[in-house]
Parts: C-alpha cells; structure tokens; sequence
C-alpha cells in the first residue's frame, strides 16, 4: 500500500464535488446513522482492522525512502465537536508536510479510536497512503460517539496494533522509526486485554468487553500491560498523545500524567484545534531535525497562519531531551540492509 | 572507487560522480601529503557550478547532488586534519574515529577519542538492531543514576548515545560511546584455554563477582537477559570482572512483564526457557544463565556439592529457582567454606596466548569478542 504520488489537484477535484452534491464528506459515517441501528453499527471494510496480517509503508521506485506518519484519533463521546473538525483538517497534513519540505515521502495512515467495554467499532485503521486514498480512508471513520464514564478508552488496543500489525521499511532498511499520534482526552485500559469478558462493575457501564481475540483475531496467551505494549510500540515508532484543550477532558492532569508516564515529554497539549495539522507538521519537523522550534513558528507566522501560538506552547517541551542525530560518513565494516546474516535471534 | 580521474564538464557526469561516491576521496582524490586543499576547493567549486539547484537542468535532483556535495567537501576537509581519521560530531565533542575493535553480535566497536579520552564507539552493525543498542544505553543510563555506586565498577561506563545518520545512505544507527576496556578476558576465551575445565576454586571468585553484578542490577530493576560467557570480562591479575553487553538488558522496574526481545543464538543451549517462550524476565532469568557460564567453564570438575548447588540454580521453571543474586550469595558462600574452607585470595593465571581485550593478539589477528 502506499503508491501513488499525491495530486493537490485530485484532492481538489474531490471537494469540488463534494461541495456540488452536497454529499456528506463522511459518507460511511452518515451511511450508518441513517441507515442503522446503533446497536449493528460497524467499521468502514478499509478500516476494519479484524483480520488484518499487517498494515504496510514500504519504500518503492517512486517513493524510495518512506517515512509513515499514523494519526489515531480518539472518536468516542468525550472528544465532543474534535473528531468531526480532525476528520475536516487532516486532508490537510500530507500537502503541508509536503510543502514545508520537513518530509519528502511521507505515508499517512489514519484511524479511530473507542472503547472495547461499550463501543461497536472500539478500533478503526486504515492504511498507509502517500495520494489522496488517505483522505478517502478519513470520509470512512465512523464517529461513533460512545465510550464509557470512566475516563478511559481503548488507546492500548491501537497502539497494540500498531506495534503488532505494522511493517515498516523505514525501520527495518534505514533504522528510522515512524511516527505515531495518539489524539485523545482519556487514559488507557491497564491492560491490551487477550479475549473478552465481562467488565467490571464499575460505573455504570455493564456491556461486555472485547479483546483482541475478538477485534484483532489475534490468539494472545494472556494479557499484556499497558507499560509493555508502549514500549513495544516505541521501538517502532516515536509515540505522541495530542490532548485538545476543546474535549471534555483537555487539561486534566490525571490524564496528562498517565500519558507523560508512558510517554514522557512527547504529550502535547493543543488548545487551538485549527492548528493540529501544523502541530502535527512541526513536531515531524523537529522530529526529523528538519527545523527547529523557532524557524517552524517564524515558518507559520510567514504563512499568515495565527496558529503560531497555540502550537510553540504545543511543543515547547518536545524535543527538549532529544537526542540529536549526527551526520558523517559510516566508519567500515557496516552491513549491508540486505544482508540478512544473523548472529542474534529475535524472539 | 576513484572517480577524480578525467575532467568532469557536465551535469550528468557530476551527478554521476556524486550518486556513487560514499567517501569524500573518491571525489576529493587522496588527501594530500602537503595538506594543500587548494586542488580540492577547485574540485569543489567545479562541481558545485555544475549542480548548482539555480543552473542544473534537473533542479529537484541538483538540490540533492548540491547538499551531497557540501557534506563531502566537509567531510573531507575534517579528514584533512585529522590525518585521514572519521570524525563524528555529539554532544559530547567531537569523537575521533580509530580502526575497528571488535564486532559484538550486533555491533561494531571502534576505538575512538573523545576530549582526549581513549574510548570505544558501539555502533549497531544493522539499523534493524537499533532498538538493542537504546536498551543498553537506557540499562546503563538507569545503573549510573540509580544503581549502587559502590559496584558501579562491574559494568561499563556510558558517556554518550549518539544517534548516527550515515550521509550517504541515509541509514540511521544509534550507538554507544563506553569507556574502553583493555586488559580483560571473556569467559568465552577462558573457557576455550581450560578445556579440561577451571580448577573450582578459580572458577569461585568469578561466580561470586558475576552474583555481584548481577545484584546490583536487579537492585536497580534492570535484568541483564544474556548472560552468555562472551559478555563476562575478567582482569585475571585482580579478580576483577565486569558484566558488558547491555544490548539485551530489560528494565522491569519501568516496565512490568517486561520480555528479553532478541537471544545470542550461538549460545541458545545457555538460555532458560522463559526467553523463548516470551514469558517476563527476572532476576531469575540471569541467575539460571550465570550458573550454566559457571557450569561451562568447571566442565566435570565441579565436586558433588556444587553440581548440586548448580542444579538448584538452573530449575526449568523460574519461579523454583533463587530470585535473588546477593542471597545467593551468602548460599554459595555458605558453599565455598564447606568445601575449601576460610576465603583466601588466589592467584589466577591465565595460560600464554588468551586473547586480552584493547591488546594485540599474541598468536592470531581475530578481534576479541565485542564489547
């Protein structure tokens, strides 16, 4: 997955028509509420992750040095108005990505977010896109809405799935990890539950939960932590929690503090949710050594775009402990990506 | 590759030049023995008129070929005047880049200096092992700051974890940056030059210091998870020892249930069966590995006793064997003056040949086991 080279004007052409028939740009969305019964609800077939081997970004003639760029986005009913302005703004991320010039082959994944306790559709993930299918993939999430009262939703089974179910050749052929934004204003479960259960009697929530032997078809022989399954996601990607100020629980330190924990200082609080996409841009940016803070605002401010603000506050912390990547020739006696000689084990 | 040679007078041929050279002298030529640059800044200043992004025909292509260019010529100049010798910017200072040490199972180890400090520069052979080489700096990152600093010595010093873009390829590789350590032997070694076994009581003060460093990471919450006698060094002379290879380590105390993610597989026989089946590490995990290295290097010269003690270190399930290095310990203790009585220290010599780490090797130009 992943071919094609991006066309603004395709892009263009796709709102065009959508702005003469009035469709509704999330059409799987609007399929199912009209159509419907909440309770036989289910995921756009792109998005539905049950089955699914892996999610591929793989380098190719056109794009020879992918880097994967995954958003996740909390849909449940604490998020309020946010899903439905994410699904309007990030069309937008591959052409500022692109035009900012921080990432020449980016491969944008998009998905969704819920809660396995109560929540039809608890996860959602597209594919890895570099032309407008990805905006395509955004028009089929399902905002569902739902979730629970318990301040928590199932952020541990998408980044269980991203750690399980992705391949990248970004990682495996030139060491470099991808990036993946969890946009949230919950906690996670304790747990990447194996299989399903009754949920404990809490609140006021008394559906079944579902694990990933339901929603993935994954055979786990027990559950995994939440430290564990982050860690192994890490080694994949570099994770970020995007908390909007707008959502039920934006600012809320007990949230910020569980994802710092997991996260440490890459837990961004946005106030201004307009600004997501350059958020998002900036922090690849960084990220890639591409720019830092300050050229990326003054970049903003040139553009005309009052984003400025809201996204330094956004990222001042990022980045401050990074690591910083230096350039030179390799010393001899490198391997070869190719070479697949092994004197390790991987388990 | 020496591609200098005839004059280069258009786009094509530059960029010809350029996509194949990996080294700045294959563009720059061979440094000069005078160290005048001034051919090189002609060469230079040629070749950036012909992929310069505002002249080229391909403008997209000749932003590449022109950073590329730039790079090498800095490249180059730092070779200049460094004789020839990588330099590396961290954040540390520059790191001089010397020959190649050694090659550890993932990694490469070069003899480097930094601030004038002789040091070895681990860098993951393959981008794929990135991930082993940030566990070992994050196990010895969290040993420094939260470990015991009385037995800080039983394992290496970290000083830095430079992440490296080679700016040819692109591939990124995370590395560490140790203090050297010449003068050691691994076990591995050892136990190749003692092939009717260790004399008990030489092999005793080895266990005792393996316990030791192993306490005191798992004091810290770090399982080392590859306790294989490739990654024990030992100073002979002193009885000293230090626990390397850090590439495997886990820390349990951030993360519960954490699972080893990657085994030596020369030395799978060694492993206890937890790691393959991906069940959680713990200290139990390293006591089981430290005693099968024990058990190598005694072959059949271990009394009855200390078979016996063995075997109760090496259950096949983790939860029945000891859990804790430093009560162990005492146990072995306990052992050692049942059976040879008081502790004395003893004098180990190593036969004439063993491979010593940082030294030049006396018989054959293998590199030592890797850090």
């Amino acid at each position: 997955m992943g071919s094609g080279r991006w066309s603004t004007n395709i892009y263009a052409a796709a709102a065009a028509y959508r702005a003469r028939t009035g469709a509704d740009p999330f059409d799987h969305d609007h399929l199912m509420r009209t159509t419907r019964a909440r309770g036989t609800w289910v995921a756009h077939p792109t998005l539905d992750p049950s089955g699914v081997t892996v999610r591929e970004a793989r380098d190719s003639d056109e794009h020879p040095a992918s880097l994967p760029i995954a958003v996740l986005f909390d849909v449940t009913g604490s998020m309020g108005a946010v899903p439905r302005a994410l699904q309007r703004k990030l069309p937008q991320l591959f052409g500022l990505l692109q035009r900012r010039g921080y990432v020449e082959h980016p491969q944008i994944l998009f998905g969704a977010i819920g809660d396995a306790t109560c929540d039809e559709v608890p996860l959602q993930v597209g594919q890895f896109e570099s032309d407008n299918r990805m905006d395509t993939q955004l028009g089929n999430i399902l905002l569902e809405g739902g979730g629970g009262g318990q301040k928590t939703e199932s952020y541990e089974l998408a980044a269980y799935f991203m750690a399980r179910h992705t391949a990248l050749d970004s990682l495996t052929k030139r060491g470099k990890r991808g990036y993946l934004f969890l946009v949230g204003d919950e906690m996670n479960y304790p747990r990447v539950y194996a299989r399903g259960s009754h949920a404990p009697a809490t609140g006021w929530v008394s559906a079944a939960r579902r694990g990933v032997a339901e929603i993935i078809g994954d055979t786990l022989a027990e559950d995994i932590p939440i430290e564990a399954i982050y860690a192994e996601v890490k080694r994949m990607y570099d994770v970020y929690f995007i908390l909007p100020g707008a959502a039920f629980y934006g600012g809320d330190q007990q949230v910020l503090g569980h994802w710092r924990g997991l996260l440490g200082q890459n837990v961004i609080e946005l106030d201004d949710l307009d600004a997501v996409c350059e958020t998002i841009a900036l922090a690849v940016g960084l990220g890639e050594s591409a720019i830092d803070l300050d050229s990326g605002l003054a970049d903003l401010a040139d553009i005309g775009s009052e984003a400025g603000a809201s996204v330094g506050k956004a990222l001042a912390t990022v980045g401050a402990n990074r690591a910083t990547v230096t350039t030179s020739a390799a010393p001899p006696g490198l391997s070869d990506p190719a070479d697949n000689s092994r004197a390790i084990e991987r388990i | 590759m020496r591609v200098a040679a005839g004059p280069i007078t258009d786009f094509a041929a530059a960029a010809n030049v350029l996509d194949r050279a990996s080294d700045p002298r294959d563009v720059f030529g061979p440094l000069p023995p005078d160290g005048d640059l001034s051919a090189a800044l002609r060469t230079y200043r040629r070749l950036a008129r012909l992929v310069h992004p505002d002249l080229a025909p391909d403008r997209r292509r000749a932003e590449h070929l022109f950073i590329h260019l730039g790079c090498l010529h800095e490249q180059y100049m730092q070779l200049a005047h460094t004789g020839g010798r990588l330099v590396v910017r961290t954040g540390g200072g520059p790191l001089t880049v010397g020959p190649l040490l050694a090659q550890g199972d993932v990694t490469n180890v070069y003899s480097a200096e930094l601030r004038g400090r002789s040091v070895a520069w681990k860098v993951a052979r393959h981008p794929r092992d990135n991930d082993l080489l940030e566990n070992e700096a994050h196990g010895l990152r969290r040993l420094a700051a939260e470990g015991d600093p009385r037995f800080a010595a039983y394992v290496p010093v970290l000083l830095d974890a430079p992440i490296h873009r080679d700016s040819h390829t692109d591939i990124v590789r995370r590395t560490t940056v140790l203090e050297r350590l010449d003068g050691f032997v691994t076990l591995g070694h050892v136990s190749n030059a003692f092939v009717r076994g260790l004399n008990p009581r030489d092999a005793a003060w080895m266990w005792r210091r393996m316990l030791i460093a192993l306490g005191y990471a798992h004091h810290t919450g770090i399982v080392h998870g590859a306790v294989v006698p490739e990654h024990v060094l030992i100073e002979p002379e002193q009885h000293g020892l230090m626990l390397i290879d850090w590439c495997y380590s886990v820390d349990t105390a951030s993360i519960p249930d954490a699972r080893i993610t990657a085994l030596v597989t020369a030395r799978k026989s060694m492993y206890p069966p937890e790691v393959a089946a991906r069940m959680p590490a713990t200290p139990a995990t390293d006591i089981y590995m430290a005693s099968r290295v024990i058990a190598l290097l005694l072959r059949d010269r271990a009394p009855q006793p200390m078979r016996a003690f063995l075997a109760g270190c090496t259950s096949l399930n983790p939860g029945a064997r000891p859990q804790n290095a430093w009560a162990l310990l005492l146990e072995l203790d306990e052992l050692l003056k049942r059976l040879y009585g008081p502790r004395r220290f003893r004098p180990f010599r190593l036969p004439d040949g063993v491979l010593r780490t940082g030294r030049p090797a006396p018989t054959e130009p293998t590199a030592a086991a890797g850090q």
